[in-house]
């Protein structure tokens, strides 16, 4: 070979490295695919995630009362905090692709004075790549998508996560609008006994006291709109805020709606949590991840580091001589045993993390059921029975004021309970979804079912 | 015509009334009131008069006490204790001398006795339970058996958890005749017994524990309409006699009459002792004899007692008279659609409303009642004594509205041409009405 052509092989070499940086660089948004795939079905049948705003798509989910699942899409599709989430993704996978570069091999130059008559200097190139490296390269490949496959799984749930946030912003929204209604219709009732009482007062048949009375039990109710009103104050601007449409003002409907079918029953909801659950499935990858890296450094901690490479130099006769090298670290003690011993103590880490969250996700799971179980039982016999009640009641009472047997303030105090029922109802509609919410968060994020054709309250 | 003649002549129609009077008891079942025709017998309007068997000159009557359904008026049905299935229990009648004897068998949940109200005989016949008697348990027959000393208008009840069983409807009259017969004799004789129900609105049963704040006022526990006019010929003598085992007193007021107290649980009264009244007080445990020569018309006979002629209302109602409703009418209307503000103008119109608003379950209006003019207004305690020129002696059918002479009927002088009609539905329908037309503008909210 000649000197030229062997300088040009040096050239070619570091130019591929080069070529390699340049290929990594070429996409820099973030490929949501697997983000996608991890979240699956379990945004509850929002749109595609996408990295870019859209706001072609958000519109008409804002331009129609809003549904449950249309806060959710809007949100996956305008919220900055998801699309944040959406970027770390790109992180993540920025990561990835630098851990499953080609091994570089280290080049190096040495340029020597020398005492040679007719030589300046004493020129030599070297290129040395590790052995060791190459064989334990697919185990780190393997140990780097695991993490990627982790991070994808903790950016998922944090989509999850969003989806339950937005979910409980619509219905605390929803829930004090209606609240609002009720007190209200008390206060309609209240107020309604004011007129009357003063036609009676002004005729002289009530006494300053009996007004009063009835004055005051008005400014109760007014009291209670006023409460309800601050309760609602925060909430709308709160869910434009989580949807990604601050300072929008969505239209949302007057009441929640009753559930429709049965509700889902404890009976194998926990497995299907442990499943589900995207920080359970994480911390499962974790302790995988972690028994991976600990086989690695069992395998190859012991293996003293050997690289092989090539030098050429410029030799004083203007000859250059070239040769393969060969490098051995020699282990003076066995250099491994704190790297195993750390890859020992992180995968007990990670495996007791995954316990406590699987813990917690058992926990999470029964106190939601329970708690959906109760609430549903609650606004069942509200609409079923105790409302029903109270309207007969409202409708006997005025029998019984058709015969004198009452008067107006009875039938009117009878209108105002029956209000009551509804404005508990509304609270108990309220607990329910939010349990329901807090039920398919705790099994990994489900679709609702919330009926939205009828209104409860209605 | 004069005393004699009408004395006379209503002695001829006495044996003819007693004809009549024995068909009625015949028709319910009983035996002929054999040989002793000397008294009229008495009418117990909307009950019956007790049969009995004569066994060996005993006059053997049988009450059978126990628990049935009760209609004060179409509308308002109970469940009532009384006497063979009836409140009042049926109207025991005997002459004074008699020898009776009374079984009565308790067909109840719980024990019971009579007493036998006013009338002179043996303590232990008395049927105060514990006092004068074993109490008759349920299921037990006792007898009763006493020769009558005395005439007079008396009643009997239980005197075994008295207040209770009272308050079911457990009552009836007692009714001597003198065995002498009448000094004057007497036409038409009636049997009321006031009485008094806590029925509250919209239930079946009688409550026991009330007092005072009743809902119906019953004659022979019926409501007006469903009470039985009591009727008469012009120129009959006409007696009415009544008991109360109310828990109120009742002044009971006939007009278009002056009557003259007879007679009361102390027997038929020495005429000396008649005095001429037109509203005659009946206290809680007594009995009146009120008698009076028949004059043509038709008579309201009520208490006096303005509540005891209503049925149920409410006391606590507020009182609307005078007030304006129409600002609340509309807040209450869009809370309570029906809703029908009534009472400012006063509370005659309730009579209309209640005949197309309904009112709770199994309770009757608080007014009721239509005559020839218009509403009635009443309810309760209030009847209409029927005399006419031709009624047929013995004849107790209601011979309708009186028709009144040319000229005798209070007309109208001055005021709106033509009358409003009895039942204004136009008025029902809210949205008919004007509320821009009314003005407020006067009412000062501001102030109390
Ligand atoms: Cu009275």
């Amino acid at each position: 070979m000649g000197r030229g052509s062997r300088f040009k092989f040096i050239l070619t070499f570091v130019g591929i490295g080069f070529g390699l940086t340049g290929c990594m660089s070429a996409d820099i948004r973030p490929d949501l695919t697997p983000l996608a795939a991890a979240v699956g079905d379990r945004a509850g049948g929002a749109p595609p995630l996408q990295e870019a705003l859209d706001l072609a798509l958000v519109e008409p989910l804002l331009a129609k009362p809003l549904s449950m699942d249309d806060a959710v899409s809007v949100a996956v599709l305008a919220s900055s905090d998801l699309r944040a989430t959406y970027a770390e993704l790109g992180i993540a996978q920025a990561e990835l692709a630098d851990a499953l570069r080609l091994p570089v091999p280290t080049v190096e130059a040495v340029l020597r004075p020398t005492t040679h008559p007719t030589q300046f200097a004493n020129l030599e190139f070297n290129i040395v790549q590790s052995i060791v490296d190459i064989f334990r390269r697919s185990d780190r490949r393997a140990a780097a998508e695991k993490t990627f496959e982790a991070e994808t799984l903790r950016l998922a749930a944090e989509v999850v996560d969003s989806v339950t946030d937005v979910r409980r912003a619509y219905v605390e929204a929803v829930a004090t609008g209606a609240m609002i209604d009720a007190r209200r219709e008390q206060a309609a009732a209240t107020d309604a006994a004011v007129s009357f009482a003063e036609s009676l007062h002004k005729a002289g048949n009530i006494s300053d006291l009996e007004l009063s009375v009835r004055r005051a039990d008005h400014q109760d109710s007014l009291n209670a709109v006023a409460f309800a009103e601050l309760a609602d104050a925060d909430t709308g601007p709160a869910l434009a805020q989580i949807m990604g449409v601050a300072g929008r003002v969505p239209e949302i409907p007057r009441w929640l709606p009753h559930p429709n079918g049965a509700d889902p029953g404890i009976e194998g909801l926990e497995a299907a949590a442990l499943e589900r659950r995207l920080d359970v499935v994480s911390h499962r990858q974790a302790v995988a991840s972690a028994r991976a890296h600990l086989k690695e450094v069992a395998d190859w901690g012991r293996w003293p580091e050997i690289h092989a490479g090539a030098s050429a130099e410029l030799e004083g006769e203007g000859e250059w001589a070239v040769g393969p090298t060969v490098g051995l670290e020699f282990p003076i003690a066995d250099q491994s045993r704190p790297a195993v011993a750390r890859a020992v103590a992180e995968l007990t880490k990670a495996d007791h993390e995954l316990k406590s969250a699987e813990g917690a996700v058992r926990a999470e799971v029964r106190t939601a059921a329970t708690k959906v179980a109760i609430a549903r039982r609650l606004v069942d016999r509200l609409r079923d029975v105790a409302i029903p009640l109270k309207r007969d009641i409202v409708g006997l009472t005025q029998g019984e004021y058709n015969f004198m047997l009452v008067g107006a303030f009875e039938l009117l105090d009878a209108k105002r309970e029956e209000s009551e029922a509804v404005a508990e109802y509304a609270e108990a509609l309220h607990e329910y979804w939010m349990a329901r919410i807090e039920l398919a968060h705790a099994i990994g994020g489900a679709d609702l079912g919330m009926p939205m054709d009828e209104e409860a309250g209605s | 015509m004069n005393r004699m003649r009408r004395n006379i002549f209503s002695s001829a129609l006495a044996g003819l009334g007693a004809a009549f009077s024995v068909r009625a008891q015949e028709q319910a079942g009983a035996p002929v009131v054999a040989g002793r025709t000397g008294y009229t017998p008495v009418r117990t309007l909307n009950g019956v008069t007790l049969p009995y068997e004569l066994k060996d000159d005993v006059k053997e009557f049988h009450l059978i006490a126990g628990e049935f359904e009760h209609e004060f008026a179409p509308g308002s049905v109970a469940t009532c204790w009384g006497y063979n299935g009836r409140t009042p229990g049926p109207t025991i009648e005997a002459v004074e001398g008699d020898r009776i004897r009374i079984l009565v068998t308790n067909n109840l949940p719980e024990h019971t006795t009579i007493h036998w109200h006013g009338i002179l005989l043996p303590s232990g016949m008395d049927g105060v339970g514990g006092l004068n008697q074993p109490h008759i348990l349920p299921g037990e027959t006792f007898a009763y058996e006493f020769t009558l000393r005395q005439h007079g208008t008396h009643m009997y009840h239980p005197h075994a958890d008295e207040m209770l069983q009272l308050a079911a409807g457990m009552m009836g009259m007692f009714i001597i005749h003198p065995k002498d017969g009448e000094p004057k004799p007497i036409d038409r004789d009636y049997v009321m017994l006031l009485h008094n129900w806590a029925m509250h609105p919209g239930t079946s049963r009688p409550d026991p524990s009330v007092m005072q704040d009743f809902d119906l006022w019953t004659i022979n526990s019926k409501v007006f309409p469903a009470i039985e006019f009591p009727v008469a010929r012009t120129g009959e003598r006409v007696r009415i006699r009544l008991g109360n085992l109310s828990m109120w007193n009742h002044p009971v007021h006939l007009h278009g009459h002056q009557f003259v107290v007879t007679g009361s649980d102390g027997g038929r009264w020495p005429e000396t002792l008649w005095r001429p009244e037109t509203t005659e007080i009946v206290g809680v445990g007594q009995t009146r004899d009120i008698e009076f020569v028949a004059i043509p018309g038709d008579w309201a006979m009520h208490c006096h007692m303005s509540h005891h002629t209503m049925n149920a209302m409410g006391h606590e109602v507020p009182n609307l008279l005078g007030s304006d409703q129409s600002e609340a009418d509309k807040k209450i209307m869009s809370l309570v659609p029906g809703y029908m503000s009534m009472g400012a103008k006063g509370m005659a119109e309730h009579q209309d409303h209640s005949m197309h608003m309904p009112g709770p379950r199994n309770t009757l209006p608080m007014m009721m009642g239509t005559g020839p003019f218009g509403n009635l207004e009443m309810g309760g305690m209030f009847t209409v004594v029927k005399i006419r020129d031709d009624l047929a002696p013995g004849d107790y059918r209601d011979p309708g509205w009186y028709p009144n002479p040319e000229g005798t009927v209070a007309r109208r002088v001055a005021g709106p041409a033509v009358a409003a009609p009895a039942v204004d539905h136009s008025k029902m329908d809210h949205s008919q009405m004007d509320h821009s037309q009314m003005d407020h503008s006067n009412m000062d909210h501001s102030k109390p």
